[in-house]
């Protein structure tokens, strides 16, 4: 077996087992589904082609989500149509995500990444440093501040 | 994850629901085609020589005494024996409404007493070579909303229960292990300050429990891995390798990628009450999949060695005896 190298089948497995946690993470940064899916599909291409420099320093899905989130980062910075995904939770329920949608949208760049690499793909602190490629202090307090701000914003509108 | 962070991926869950998804990883390989396109000619070269290497290589075997070389089975266990000076990687996942079910004592009425609606990605680093062996688990169940208050095992170690405070637990296990036999383990479960330690007598709990591939090299070294033949498995050229294992009747079907031999897929058909993942999770109702989406060699940096201990990733939190299999020397 080929040895600090990723293999385009690792890679392959990955996005099969993955997809549905990297779109949710584009979704959520890009508001937009198709944007999304060609940011993760863009994400892979990268992946593949810069799959040599992968040191095996961390571990694979770690790099991989670096990938993807500079394709998410990179497709934030083009000018797009935003469409919101419909709804069908119940009218209240549906306000209160609503509105904290958009209090996310709010947030600084880094703390939505920090946020949505957390708790939709599920990684680490050390693992969204490498993701991010930042310290995972940064990322402690990154996640920390966009608790504080989602938080007290949430109490102001339940108010 | 505290209970700051478990309201807010409640909150965020909500707000931005999954969707199913359709996967294209055509398209991801099309888009890879108008830049690499250039390189065709350096391809056309690499492919001349690797034709020619390949004549040269036909034309050795054809003359050679020793022909015929190792099987696939040969290079399927090799694929899996790790040499020193490297940290085995790998993660797996099996997906939600398994046949597995984790047991679970739940605390509100009418309830039933298991789960099998939950999603466990795992990760596992482990030195390799032989002798003692330092390992860790890091493992995410993802629980329906009913199990949340609940006692469930969760550690391999089936005598102790854990409230389960949400819907995302993470479970870290760590410790030696030997051959095939667990010396000792530090289990922590995600949230709480302490880590807990196990020594246990030699047959309590197996190697298999933290690292189910250790079922395929038992297989392969004790002679009950056989060949089936090649398949097709979501798209990709693989080797079906039965697996029959123990005096239980346990019983798998392994995949290899077809040129690497690399671990794909184990199917658990059937086995023993606590096949193939310990007491906890009961005994399986039918075929179960787990998915390899990793097994690599690393070399053993500091960085990597460090993955493999639990106690290097907490080295702040107290310890304490597990009394379920503990020894007095704990």
């Amino acid at each position: 077996m080929e040895q600090g190298a990723v293999t385009l089948g690792e890679l392959e497995t990955l996005y099969r087992s993955e997809l549905p946690a990297f779109r949710r993470f584009a979704r959520a940064v890009l508001g937009d589904s198709e944007a999304a899916s060609d940011a993760v599909q863009d994400g892979f291409v990268r992946a593949i082609r810069d799959r040599r420099a992968f040191r095996g320093e961390g571990t694979l899905e770690a790099w991989v989500w670096r990938c993807v989130a500079n394709s998410v980062r990179n497709a934030n910075r083009r000018p797009r149509l935003v469409v919101d995904a419909p709804d069908d939770a119940a009218p209240d329920a549906a306000e209160h995500d609503a509105a904290l949608r958009g209090l996310v949208a709010q947030l600084p760049e880094r703390q939505r990444l920090v946020l949505f690499l957390r708790y939709f793909a599920d990684l680490d602190y050390a693992s969204i440093a490498a993701a991010l490629e930042i310290a995972p202090g940064t990322v402690a307090a990154s996640l920390h501040a966009a608790h504080s701000t989602l938080r007290n914003a949430l109490e102001e509108v339940e108010r | 994850m505290n209970d700051v962070e478990t309201e807010m991926r409640d909150l965020l869950e909500r707000a931005y629901p999954a969707q199913d998804e359709t996967e294209d990883w055509d398209d991801v390989l099309a888009r890879l085609q108008p830049i690499e396109a250039p390189r065709r000619t350096r391809y056309r070269l690499i492919a001349t020589a690797a034709v020619l290497a390949a004549a040269a290589a036909v034309a050795l075997v054809v003359k050679s005494p020793w022909r015929g070389g190792p099987t696939i089975l040969d290079k399927a266990s090799a694929a899996l024996t790790a040499p020193a000076g490297k940290v085995i990687y790998e993660s797996t996942r099996f997906p939600a409404t398994g046949p597995l079910c984790l047991s679970t004592q739940l605390i509100r009425p009418n309830q039933p007493p298991c789960t099998n609606a939950f999603f466990v990605r795992t990760q596992l680093w482990l030195e390799g070579g032989t002798g003692v062996r330092t390992f860790r688990t890091l493992t995410k169940l993802d629980l329906p909303r009913a199990a949340v208050g609940s006692k469930a095992t969760l550690s391999p170690f089936g005598n102790a229960f854990d409230v389960i405070r949400s819907r995302h637990v993470v479970l870290e296990t760590g410790g030696t292990i030997e051959g095939s036999h667990v010396r000792d383990v530090l289990v922590h479960i995600g949230g709480e300050r302490v880590i807990t330690r196990y020594t246990q007598a030699p047959t309590a709990v197996g190697a298999t429990a933290f690292d189910p591939v250790e079922l395929i090299r038992d297989a392969f070294r004790t002679g009950h891995a056989h060949m089936e033949g090649p398949a097709m498995l979501r798209g990709r050229k693989v080797e079906r390798i039965a697996v029959e294992l123990g005096a239980s009747g346990e019983a798998a079907t392994y995949y290899v990628d077809a040129s690497s031999f690399e671990p794909v897929e184990i199917v658990f058909k059937r086995g023993a009450p606590g096949f193939p993942f310990g007491p906890g999770f009961g005994t399986l109702q039918g075929r179960m999949a787990l998915l390899f989406t990793s097994y690599r060699y690393l070399p053993a940096t500091k960085a990597t060695l460090r993955e493999t201990s639990l106690r290097a990733q907490h080295p702040h939190l107290k310890i304490v005896c597990g009394v379920e299999f503990g020894l007095p020397d704990c």
